[in-house]
C-alpha cells in the first residue's frame, strides 16, 4: 500500500526555522548588530546597495545579517523591498564635479589640477593576515588625512584642450531617460539603459567580461582617467518652489576611464571613454563597469563586433544576479512531469530502436 | 479667466473597485460580443458612461496619454480624468494609449496608432461611448474568445466606422481594440475578432 | 492542513495583493493586449517579487494584477497543491489577500499553475495562470531576441518546422515530450509554458481564460477561451500525447497523466496521477486502482 507524500507545509515551515537557528549561529556567541554591519562590513553593505538599487545603509546591513552575509540573497532582500517603494520624486543628476572627495587618482597623468588623493585604500596593502585583528582592540585613528578642494572638475575634462579625448554629449534636457525598472529592457539599448544595467548588475560577471576586454576580447587599451569616491549632494526640483532642494548627501565611486582608440569607417583616431558609476566605495565595480561600458559602444563607434563583452544582447540579459541566481536554482524545484514525459520519449524510443534491430537480425537470419 | 470646476468623483475604493472593473473589462475582452456590466459603483462626469468611466479610472495614469474625442474634449472631463488618473492629454490622435469617443462623432480609426508588426500592443485602446448595446443584428463576428459566431448589432456605430474596423483585420497582428460602452455595460472587440457585415 | 501557516492575517503595511497600483494597472494593461493578440508576447515592466526569478514570478504579478478579494484561488505545480512551491505560493496570495484557497479544480475561480493543466475541464469564468520561464518558443533555435521578434512579426516559423522534421528524420519521432509548440489562432507561435505534450490538446478551445506570465524574461501572453491552440505536426506524424503501461495506481484512471514512483532499488515502480485533486475525486467517488486502500477523508497526512 501506498501514501503519497504530503508534507510541503509543514516541511516549509521548518525549514524557516532551521535557517533562522543556523543564521543565528553559536547563541554562546554575541548576536551582530545591524549598526556593527554597517560600520565595519561596509565593503558588503555598498555592493548590496549597488546591485539592489538602494542607497539605503541600515536596510543593506539589515539585509546582509537577515541573508547571513550571503550578499546575492540581500541584494534580492532589498530589490523586492524596492518594488514596495512608492516613487515620490525624480531626482536632479548628481554632480560629481561637485564631490567632497576622500580619494581621487588619476593613472593618466603624473601630477593634476587640484591634486591626487590617495584616501583609503587596499591597493598598497600588503595582504597579510592581520592577526592583531583577532583581538578587540581600541579604534585606529588615522593621521593625514588629506583634504581637496570641494569642487574639482574631471581631470579628463581639464586636460583636454586638444580634444584628443572625446568628449560625452549630454543629452538634450528634455530627452526621456529611460527606466529599466519600471520598462523591459529592448534592443537596440540605449547607453542610459546600458548603463543602468551595467551599474545593477552582478559585480563578479563585470569583473570577468571588463577582464576579458583586457585579455583581448574586445582589446580597448585602457587607462584609468580618474576615480574618485567621495559624497555627493541629491537634490529635487519641487516644482511648488521653482528650485532644487538637496535631500542628503550619498557616496559614490566613479570611474573615468580612458580609451586609446585607432578610428574606424565613421571616425578619426582619438581617445575614447568608458564610464562607471556605483554606490560607496566599490572600484573594482566601478573599473569593470567602465571597461564593460566602453566594450559595448563598438556599435556606436563603427568597431566590429566580435567578442562576448561587445554583445549588447548577451551581456546586458545575463547581467542581473537576481535573475541569474533565481533562474539556476528554479532547477531544484520539482520537474517531475517534465522528466516523465521525457522518459516516457525516450523508453519508447529505445523500444523502437530494439525492434528495428530485432527485425533486423530476423531477416538476417532468414536470407542465411 | 479661470474658472474652477470641481472634478466629479471616482472610486471611493480605488485598490478593490478597480480591481473589480479591471474583471469586468478583462471578462468582455476575453469574450467579444457579450455584453459584460461592470458592477463597481465609480463617479463619473456628467454625460460619460459608467462603464467607460470605470475603465478609464482603471487604467489610465501618468504613463499613457489620452486623446478626448469631440464630445469629450470638455473641462469637466478633462479635469476629472486629471485629478483621478494624473494621465496627460494629447492632443495627438496617434500617440493616444486610450482614446474616449462619441459613437456619432467617430474620427477614422486609422487618425490611432495600430502599433508595428514587431509591437502590436501600441496599438490603441478606443473607448467608444455608444447609444445602445442592443438592436437589429446586422453582422457576425467572429475569433478567439467566440465559440461559435456571434450575431451583433451596429451598437449606433455608423456604417462606414464598420467597414473600416472590417478592412483592418488583414492588418492583424496590427489594430485597435475597442470597448463599445452604454451606461454601465460594455462589449469589447479586440483586432482579433474577424467581422462580416450581412448583406455587405 | 497546517493552520498556523495556512491562516495568518494579510500582512499589515502591504497593498493588497502586495503590488502597488501603478503596477497593477501596467500589469492589467498588458493583460488586455495579450487577450486581444492571442499567442503574441507582450513586454512589461516585471517587478522584482518576494521570490526568486524562475519561481513563478510572472505567474504570479500576473494573479496578483487579476485576484480579487471574491476570487478562490488554487495553485498547483507538477498537478499537485501540496508541493512545497505551490504551498508557498498559496501562502504568499493568502497574507497579501486574504482570498479563500481551494484544491479542488471545480471550486477555483483562479488557478495558478506550473507544468500542469488540471485534468478536470474547465469551465467558463475560470482563469487558468501559467508560470512561464521562457516565454519565446523559437529561443532554442535563436537565441536573440532582436532576431525571434522579426520573426513572430513576420510570422517566419520555417525553423521550427524544419527543427520538428528533423527529428523525424534522425529518430523516426518528433523527439518534444514537454513544451510542445503550438500555433495560436493560426498566427502566433506559442510556448505553451512547460507542461507535457499531453496537455497540450486541452488548450484548444478550452472555456476558461489563460493567461500566461514570464516574470524574469518580462513577458505575458495569453489564449482566450475557444481558441484554436495547434500543435505543429505533419501529415504523416500526426501530434500525438504519451501514454502509460498501466492506469494509476491509486484510482484506475487511464485518462490522466501518470507520475512514476519509484518504489525501490529492484525496478519497482508504480504510476500515479500527477493531479492530486483529480486523483482524490475519483477515489472519493469509489474508484481503485491496484494499490490503493479503501479512501478515506484525510488519508494521507
Amino acid at each position: 500500500m501506498y501514501v503519497a507524500v504530503k508534507g510541503g507545509e509543514a516541511a516549509i515551515g521548518n525549514a524557516h526555522q532551521l535557517l533562522a537557528e543556523d543564521r543565528r549561529g553559536n547563541p554562546d556567541v554575541p548576536e551582530l548588530s545591524v549598526a556593527q554591519i554597517r560600520e565595519q562590513l561596509s565593503g558588503s553593505v555598498d555592493r548590496v546597495m549597488t546591485e539592489g538599487s538602494v542607497y539605503d545603509p541600515d536596510l543593506a546591513a539589515l539585509a546582509l545579517k537577515q541573508s547571513r552575509g550571503d550578499q546575492v540573497e540581500a541584494i534580492f532582500l532589498l530589490r523586492a523591498y524596492r518594488t514596495t517603494l512608492p516613487r515620490l520624486a525624480v531626482s536632479l543628476p548628481i554632480d560629481t564635479g561637485n564631490m567632497k572627495v576622500s580619494r581621487r587618482i588619476s593613472s593618466c597623468f603624473k601630477d593634476m589640477p587640484g591634486g591626487q588623493l590617495l584616501g583609503p585604500t587596499f591597493d598598497y596593502a600588503h595582504r597579510l593576515i592581520d592577526f592583531a585583528l583577532e583581538a578587540e582592540g581600541a579604534a585606529p585613528q588615522a593621521e593625514g588625512k588629506g583634504a581637496l578642494a570641494d569642487h574639482l572638475p574631471q581631470v579628463v575634462d581639464l586636460l583636454n584642450a586638444e580634444g584628443l579625448i572625446e568628449r560625452e554629449q549630454p543629452d538634450a534636457d528634455d530627452a526621456v531617460v529611460g527606466d529599466l525598472t519600471r520598462e523591459p529592457l529592448s534592443f537596440p539599448a540605449g547607453r542610459d539603459i546600458r548603463l543602468q544595467t551595467l551599474a545593477r548588475a552582478d559585480e563578479g560577471y563585470l569583473l570577468a567580461l571588463g577582464y576579458s576586454t583586457q585579455r583581448g576580447y574586445a582589446r580597448s587599451h585602457p587607462f584609468v582617467g580618474e576615480i574618485r569616491t567621495g559624497e555627493v549632494a541629491v537634490e529635487i526640483e519641487i516644482p511648488e518652489l521653482g528650485f532644487a532642494v538637496d535631500i542628503g548627501d550619498i557616496t559614490v565611486t566613479e570611474c573615468q576611464m580612458v580609451n586609446q582608440f585607432v578610428g574606424s569607417k565613421s571616425e578619426p583616431p582619438k581617445f575614447t571613454r568608458g564610464y562607471g558609476l556605483a554606490f560607496g566605495y566599490a572600484e573594482r565595480k566601478a573599473m569593470a563597469m567602465s571597461l564593460v561600458d566602453r566594450a559595448l559602444r563598438a556599435e556606436e563607434l563603427g568597431e566590429d563586433i566580435t567578442a562576448p563583452a561587445q554583445d549588447a544582447e548577451f551581456v546586458l540579459y545575463h547581467a542581473d544576479n537576481v535573475e541569474a541566481s533565481g533562474f539556476v536554482q528554479h532547477l531544484k524545484l520539482p520537474h517531475h512531469v517534465d522528466f516523465q514525459a521525457e522518459l516516457t520519449l525516450v523508453r519508447t524510443m529505445r523500444a523502437e530502436i530494439a525492434a528495428a534491430e530485432a527485425r533486423k537480425a530476423e531477416l538476417a537470419e532468414a536470407a542465411q | 479667466m479661470t474658472t474652477t470646476i470641481t472634478p466629479a468623483t471616482g472610486f471611493d475604493d480605488p485598490v478593490q473597485q478597480s480591481q473589480q472593473a479591471f474583471r469586468a473589462l478583462l471578462d468582455a475582452m476575453a469574450r467579444p460580443g457579450r455584453v459584460t456590466t461592470v458592477e463597481t459603483e465609480a463617479g463619473h462626469p456628467e454625460g460619460l458612461s459608467p462603464a467607460l468611466a470605470a475603465a478609464l479610472l482603471t487604467l489610465a495614469d501618468l504613463d499613457t496619454p489620452v486623446w478626448l474625442g469631440p464630445g469629450f474634449d470638455s473641462e469637466a472631463v478633462k479635469t476629472w480624468l486629471r485629478f483621478h488618473s494624473g494621465a496627460p492629454l494629447t492632443a495627438k490622435a496617434e500617440l493616444a494609449v486610450f482614446a474616449l469617443l462619441d459613437a456619432a462623432q467617430m474620427p477614422a480609426l486609422e487618425s490611432f496608432s495600430f502599433g508595428t508588426d514587431e509591437s502590436p500592443e501600441r496599438g490603441a485602446t478606443l473607448l467608444i461611448q455608444v447609444p445602445g448595446l442592443t438592436g437589429a443584428n446586422a453582422m457576425i463576428w467572429r475569433g478567439p474568445g467566440i465559440k461559435d459566431g456571434i450575431a451583433m448589432p451596429f451598437c449606433g456605430l455608423g456604417q462606414s466606422v464598420w467597414r473600416q474596423r472590417t478592412a483592418l483585420s488583414i492588418e492583424f497582428p496590427r489594430g485597435v481594440d475597442l470597448y463599445l460602452g452604454c451606461g454601465r455595460d460594455l462589449v469589447a472587440l479586440p483586432r482579433s475578432t474577424a467581422i462580416s457585415i450581412e448583406g455587405a | 492542513m497546517n493552520q498556523a501557516y495556512e491562516t495568518s492575517a494579510t500582512l499589515a503595511g502591504y497593498n493588497f495583493a502586495f503590488l502597488d497600483e501603478q503596477t497593477k494597472r501596467m500589469l492589467r494593461r498588458a493583460i488586455l493586449k495579450a487577450v486581444a493578440i492571442p499567442g503574441y508576447q507582450v513586454p512589461f515592466g516585471s517587478r522584482e517579487m518576494p521570490l526568486p526569478y524562475g519561481w513563478g514570478t510572472g505567474g504570479m504579478q500576473v494573479t496578483a494584477a487579476v485576484i480579487g478579494a471574491k476570487d478562490v484561488l488554487k495553485v498547483i505545480d507538477q498537478g499537485a497543491d501540496d508541493t512545497t512551491n505551490a504551498v508557498s505560493i498559496r501562502h504568499f496570495f493568502v497574507r497579501m489577500t486574504n482570498v479563500a484557497t481551494t484544491e479542488k479544480t471545480r471550486e477555483a475561480t483562479l488557478i495558478q499553475t506550473r507544468h500542469r493543466v488540471p485534468e478536470t475541464p474547465l469551465s467558463e469564468g475560470q482563469i487558468l495562470v501559467y508560470q512561464v520561464p521562457i516565454p519565446e518558443p523559437l529561443r532554442w533555435l535563436e537565441p536573440r531576441e532582436t532576431e525571434t521578434r522579426k520573426m513572430h512579426a513576420l510570422s517566419e516559423y520555417g525553423v521550427m518546422h524544419v527543427k520538428l522534421y528533423e527529428d523525424i528524420a534522425q529518430h523516426g519521432h518528433i523527439s518534444t515530450a514537454y513544451d510542445y509548440p503550438v500555433l495560436v489562432n493560426g498566427r502566433y507561435l506559442m510556448r505553451c509554458s512547460p507542461i507535457p505534450k499531453f496537455d497540450t490538446p486541452k488548450l484548444h478551445m478550452n472555456a476558461a481564460l489563460q493567461l500566461f506570465g514570464a516574470g524574469r524574461e518580462k513577458r505575458i501572453y495569453a489564449v482566450p477561451p475557444y481558441t484554436e491552440v495547434k500543435p505543429l505536426d505533419f501529415e504523416d506524424h500526426p501530434f500525438e500525447v504519451e501514454r502509460w503501461p498501466e492506469d494509476c495506481a491509486l484510482c484506475g484512471a487511464q485518462d490522466s497523466f501518470l507520475d512514476e514512483v519509484i518504489l525501490d532499488d529492484r525496478g519497482g515502480r508504480m504510476f500515479v496521477c500527477s493531479d492530486t485533486d483529480y486523483c482524490g475525486e475519483r477515489r472519493a467517488a469509489g474508484h481503485t486502482g491496484r494499490m490503493s486502500a479503501p479512501y478515506k477523508e484525510e488519508a494521507a497526512e
